[in-house]
């Protein structure tokens, strides 16, 4: 309340700094016209004015020493000792280290784990489903068939495994008064075979159907 | 294809000072890091992260922003307590519309899951840049990647703590709060450069492709974008999905994780549908039966604390009141029909009964107080005390609630009487009230 308002009055040369940089970046979001071609975008994805029509332009002074627009450092700049100003509450923390360890992991965890493991799956069965055509069923592709639920499956999965797995179960109780019991494990179940079942009756009728018409099935 | 003819790849010419350095780093790939025709799929292009993205772009910051409104409905107690500048301005959460809050929170929760797709989907469609090689090849691309990690990182971390508190799983160890606004605030500072240095990319590919042609063209006709960008496959495989496919994988994605969690604060018919929400279950039919915070045996409530002994403490006229249940239910009795809205996400609306609490501050000679402390029974917990502002002590609806739906407040509920304010963070309406303390003008 009033505490707080005063608390909240900008009143440290870093507080202004940052809202400069704000306002810098906020002006920089909202300018109507897209950036000049040599402006920030042109370093890690640089795409050249015209290629077709003149060769790339030679880059020499700032750019050709930093690698983009003297803006791109400026802003990143702001950025990044904003972000250091953050750090500066979270080492603070009681926990700070465990915080930390956790934002590493998470981008651990999708990048090295998570995504290899699927995309790894993902070729495995495709290419297990592609490698022999026979017949009648290898003109309908069963490889969405089966891609569509596992991954809505695993989705929720994702989302929802602590309530699946029952991992809050002491404290839902305490919160709640309620137990989960298996029930989640047992409607996610539930929900993978509907969606298994779905998927191939779906598949069924396509195979059914597409005898007399084999180029109905590219339609999808 | 007007921009056909552009390209995205990296020349000779992007290497920027120490030339020599990120050369010999290139020259060097490390065994595991795939090479670029390792990367295979031909939906990948910067069309489809730029909808993926611009999908992204609406969407994360209402996600954000309802966090931060979250920080200041809190009102006089925040969590984290000293967050420096870092906040919205900081203004009074109104009591009117009473259901403020729990639009508020319930976009912020429901929608961040329902976005735990699409994040998943545009970090796919640009992870080959992850594994490019040589990393970088200025200190532009340097600053730039180490700002991606902290962009890729927070927001991971922002969504994963979300998913686990929500669900009661507290296996991280740390205050949630605290690592969730201050994940925020990574988040929103790499957001933040993010969009101005990828808008004119995003802007140019979009207008790369029609999206009107690509909902109507299917997988047969799908082949890899035009453009030349690190984006698209070298070396492409046979397109298994269409392009509309993909999005309707994604979209599909988003819409099952909202059928299944946004019952619980949507209600009706929804909470049947929202089938893997905690938060979505009716326990029963009764009158109490809904949705607990915090179980009176959890609170430690003893038998004895609610019985006839109990007493309601006014103080801050300078007098101290006590009025027992039978005293509260003779004063004037109001009633109002208030949602209580969960930061959690989750909300219950019902028919609230009991003494205005602008009533109370007049018994206790405070007419206009300034402020309110609420005090419960309970002796540990972290909400066992909560400050109101001048306005929500006021407000018409603002009640000491002695009954619910027209029965005696369970005891779950806060028996024998709870504090029910409009459009009030849930943990913030006090159960199981023994004083309230009005401070003065």
């Amino acid at each position: 309340m009033t505490g707080r308002r005063d608390a909240s009055r900008l009143s440290r040369p870093g507080d202004i700094l940052a809202v400069l940089g704000g306002v810098v970046l906020v002006w920089l979001l909202v300018r109507p016209r897209p950036l000049p071609a040599t402006g920030l975008a042109e370093t890690v994805s640089a795409p050249a004015p015209e290629p077709t029509t003149s060769p790339r332009r030679p880059v020499g002074g700032f750019r050709g020493f930093y690698g983009a627009h003297p803006l791109h450092l400026l802003v990143l700049l702001a950025s990044l000792a904003l972000t250091a100003y953050v750090v500066g509450f979270v080492v603070r923390a009681p926990d700070s280290v465990r915080i930390g360890i956790w934002f590493v992991a998470a981008v651990v965890a999708h990048d090295l784990v998570l995504f290899p493991l699927y995309a790894l799956a993902d070729r495995s069965v495709s290419g297990l489903l592609s490698r022999r055509p026979r017949r009648r069923v290898a003109l309908v592709p069963a490889i969405n068939h089966l891609r569509l639920p596992v991954m809505a499956s695993l989705l929720l999965l994702l989302v929802f495994f602590p309530a699946i797995l029952g991992q809050g179960e002491a404290t839902y109780l305490r919160a709640s008064g309620l137990t989960e019991g298996s029930t989640y494990l047992a409607r996610w179940l539930l929900l993978t075979g509907a969606f298994f079942l779905l998927s191939a009756v779906a598949y069924a009728v396509r195979v059914a159907t597409s005898g007399s018409t084999p180029a109905a099935v590219h339609s999808a | 294809m007007a921009d056909r003819g552009r390209h995205d790849l990296p020349t000779e010419q992007d290497y920027g000072f120490p030339a020599g350095l990120w050369r010999r780093v290139g020259r060097r790939r490390p065994p595991g890091v795939p090479s670029e025709r390792a990367w295979r799929s031909p939906l990948r292009g910067p069309w489809l992260t730029a909808v993926l993205g611009s999908v992204l772009l609406v969407g994360l910051p209402v996600v954000v922003v309802t966090g931060l409104l979250s920080y200041i409905a809190y009102g006089a107690a925040p969590r984290p307590g000293d967050v420096g500048f870092l906040h919205l301005p900081f203004f009074d959460w109104p009591t009117s519309p009473s259901w403020s809050y729990r639009l508020s929170q319930g976009l912020h929760v429901g929608l961040g899951l329902m976005l735990v797709p699409v994040v998943l989907a545009k970090l796919w469609s640009v992870i080959p840049r992850l594994f490019a090689w040589p990393p970088v090849r200025s200190v532009a691309q340097l600053l730039e990647r180490l700002s991606l990690g902290l962009l890729v990182g927070s927001i991971l971390f922002e969504l994963a703590t979300g998913v686990l508190n929500i669900q009661y799983d507290y296996v991280f160890g740390f205050s949630f709060y605290t690592a969730h606004y201050w994940g925020a605030w990574v988040f929103t500072f790499a957001f933040l450069v993010h969009v101005p240095i990828k808008l004119p990319v995003m802007r140019r590919s979009l207008r790369s492709r029609s999206l009107r042609t690509e909902l109507r063209t299917p997988l047969a006709a799908t082949v890899p974008e035009s453009v030349e960008s690190d984006l698209v496959a070298v070396d492409p495989a046979p397109a298994t999905l269409s392009r509309r496919g993909a999005l309707a994988v994604v979209g599909g994605g988003a819409l099952l994780v909202g059928l299944a969690s946004t019952g619980e604060t949507i209600g009706g018919f929804m909470r049947r549908v929202s089938v893997l929400s905690v938060r979505g279950r009716v326990p029963g039919g009764g009158p109490n039966d809904f949705q607990v915070n915090r179980t009176a045996v959890s609170a430690r409530i003893t038998d004895e604390q609610v019985g006839d002994g109990w007493r309601l403490t006014l103080t801050g006229g300078g007098l101290v009141v006590e009025l027992n249940r039978a005293e509260l239910l003779a004063m004037e009795q109001h009633t109002a029909v208030l949602p209580i809205a969960c930061v959690e996400g989750w909300s219950s609306t019902q028919t609230w009964t009991g003494v205005r609490l602008r009533d109370l501050a007049g018994l206790a000679k405070v007419p206009a107080p300034r402020a309110a402390v609420v005090t419960s029974l309970e002796i540990k917990g972290s909400f066992n005390r909560a400050p109101l502002q001048s306005h929500q002590v006021l407000a018409g609806d603002s009640l000491l609630a002695l009954k619910v739906n027209g029965t005696e407040l369970s005891r779950d509920h806060g028996y024998p009487a709870r504090v029910i304010v409009p459009a009030l963070p849930g943990v913030h309406n006090t159960k199981w009230v023994t004083s309230i303390a009005f401070v003065g003008a």
